[in-house]
Order: C-alpha cells, then structure tokens, then sequence
C-alpha cells in the first residue's frame, strides 16, 4: 500500500530556465510596462478562467471534440487555459528573472499538462502566446495567485465532469494547481 | 467498480493515519502540530470514505494491526519524509478513485485527492523539501 516511495524524492532543479528564450517572450515590446500593457495583462488573467474559448476552438481548429461526445466543452477550454497558464508564468520569469527558480518547475508542469491533455484528446497543443503583466515581483506573484486559482476551479470542475478516462489527469491538474497556489502564498 | 476504489482509498487512509502514529513521536513544534491536523484530516475522510462504502453496500476495510511503512523513520527528517510518502501514498489512492467514480463519490475522491496532494507539499516547505511541487501528485 505504501509502496510510494519512487517519485517522491527529486532533486532541486537548477536555476535555470530550460527552453525559456526571453527575446521571444519580449519581442516588439518596450520595457515599460503602460496602462495598456497593464489591462491586456488582465485580460490575459481573465482568459485563464475559460472566457479564452472562443479563441481556443480557432487555435485546435474548430470542433473536433464534437466527434468525441463524451468530452465536455470545458475540457476543450482546459486545454486552451493551461496554455495560457504555462504562457503566464513564462511573462512573469521574463520580466521578473529573479523568480525563475521558483516559478520554473511550476511553469513545466502545466506545459506537461497540456501536453499530456492534448494528447488524450487527440488534439494539437495550442500555440502559446506573449502574456503580459506587472514587473514588479509581488504583483507579479500575485498575477500568479489569481490565475492558478481561476485555474484551480476550472480544473476542479472540468474532473468532475470529465469522462472516466480523462478524469485521474484532470484531477492530477487541480491537484498540482492547488499545491502551487500553496507555494505561491 | 467505484465501491473498490472507495475501499482501496480506505486502506490507504488505514495507513496514513497509522504511519502518522510512527512519525508524529519524532516531531516537535510546528511539525508536531501539521503532523496533528494531516493525521485527524485523515480520519476524517477514513469515517467518510467509510459511510460512502456502507451506503453503497460494500464491506469496509480494517486497518491492519501494522503496516510496512516506506521510509524508515529514526529522527525528525525522517519523520517528515514519512510524512511526504503517507501523503502522496493516500493522494495516489484517491487519485485513482477518480475514474472508478462519478458525481458524489468522484467529489469526494476528488477534494480528498486534493487535500493530500496539498498537505505533501506542505511537508516539503516544512521540511525544506525540493521541489515544493511536482508535476504528477500521488503518481506511484
């Protein structure tokens, strides 16, 4: 029963930030952060909670969990926000590098996620996208704290209404949102 | 089907609460006290877990007079590293009640799933553990 013990001990990531490329994070922007930044920041946050969905069905081209009536559309909109909250965490490390070694290991886990979504849906992984936000760490961890937990409750009720397949994945991605909102705060 | 997975997640709460009983003697402070509140979240959701079996009409699980615990434990760390696996242990367990089950039952595994998965990660800031998070909770 307690058999556990393989996964459970892992060494420390390092520091760096694998596969991360800041020039792409920051591309034709400016370093200041404006009012404008600001707000599209905030509607990247909103996008997280499933609002994003309309652009999600254009990004894995159109309806094709229609053919898969037992996958709920809020599935589909769980693969669109996980992207954009791996794309969050992305914002946060390019502009507050200080933070990268905390907010790295979280950051691959919900690309795991989608990808392992994606996949169980026989779907492509949405294209991430440039999210942006504050520089300044606590509103940034913040930013953070809003996301994963819009992320939390879309994850939590997408397992309940997931199909018995996706349910233990869909847990696992509520499961690992809770626990990062519990190192976050 | 879900009435097995209910029952395996009772084992494995059978087994928290006893690995607890191990650790909990080699903890003092704050440790004492998280390992207090992870012990009685957990007979908690044993006596839950444990009516959903009844009302279903399944035959509930005892709990073993010992069980082989993952760790060997002989000091604080390694209290706290027993702690982890009980968590991610019981965590696996509900983690795997999630498919066998729906509605109610699948709420119940789900919270419990979550909790346990919460509570591991709380061992790991406690006691310095890392990473903090990982990507697959309960994953054996």
């Amino acid at each position: 029963m307690l058999g556990v013990q393989s996964g459970v001990w892992r060494r420390a990531r390092s520091g760096a930030v694998p596969g991360h490329d800041p020039s792409w994070a920051l591309s034709g922007r400016s370093s200041a952060v404006s009012r404008r930044d600001l707000l599209r920041g905030v509607l990247a946050v909103a996008g997280l909670a499933g609002v994003g969905s309309v652009a999600g069905c254009d990004l894995i081209g159109g309806s094709s969990d229609a053919d898969d009536p037992d996958v709920p559309p809020e599935i589909t909109e769980l693969l669109t926000a996980t992207v954009a909250l791996a794309d969050a965490y992305d914002g946060a490390i390019a502009r507050v590098p200080s933070l990268a070694e905390r907010l790295t290991p979280m950051r691959d886990t919900h690309r795991t996620h989608a990808q392992a979504l994606a996949q169980a849906l026989a779907e492509p992984t949405p294209a991430s996208a440039t999210a942006d936000g504050p520089s300044d760490p606590a509103a940034a961890l913040a930013e953070l704290v809003d996301a994963e937990t819009r992320g939390l409750e879309a994850a939590r009720s997408a397992c309940l209404a997931a199909p018995a397949r996706l349910a233990g994945l869909i847990g696992s991605m509520a499961a690992a949102r809770a626990c990062h909102l519990e190192v976050l705060q | 089907m879900s009435v097995e997975a209910l029952r395996a997640a009772l084992a494995a709460e059978h087994a928290a609460i006893y690995g607890y009983g191990v650790a909990g003697a080699y903890l003092n402070g704050e440790a004492r006290t998280l390992a207090r509140q992870a012990e009685l979240e957990h007979r908690d959701r044993r006596d839950a877990v444990a009516l959903r079996i009844e009302a279903a009409g399944g035959q509930l699980v005892a709990a073993a007079p010992a069980y082989t615990l993952p760790v060997e434990v002989t000091d604080a760390a390694s209290a706290m590293r027993l702690a982890v696996a009980l968590e991610e242990g019981a965590a696996g367990a509900w983690r795997e009640a999630l498919g066998a089950t729906v509605d109610e039952e699948r709420r119940l595994a789900l919270d419990a799933f979550i909790a346990c998965a919460v509570m591991a990660t709380r061992w790991r800031e406690v006691a310095n553990i890392t990473p903090l998070t990982v990507t697959y909770p309960g994953a054996r």
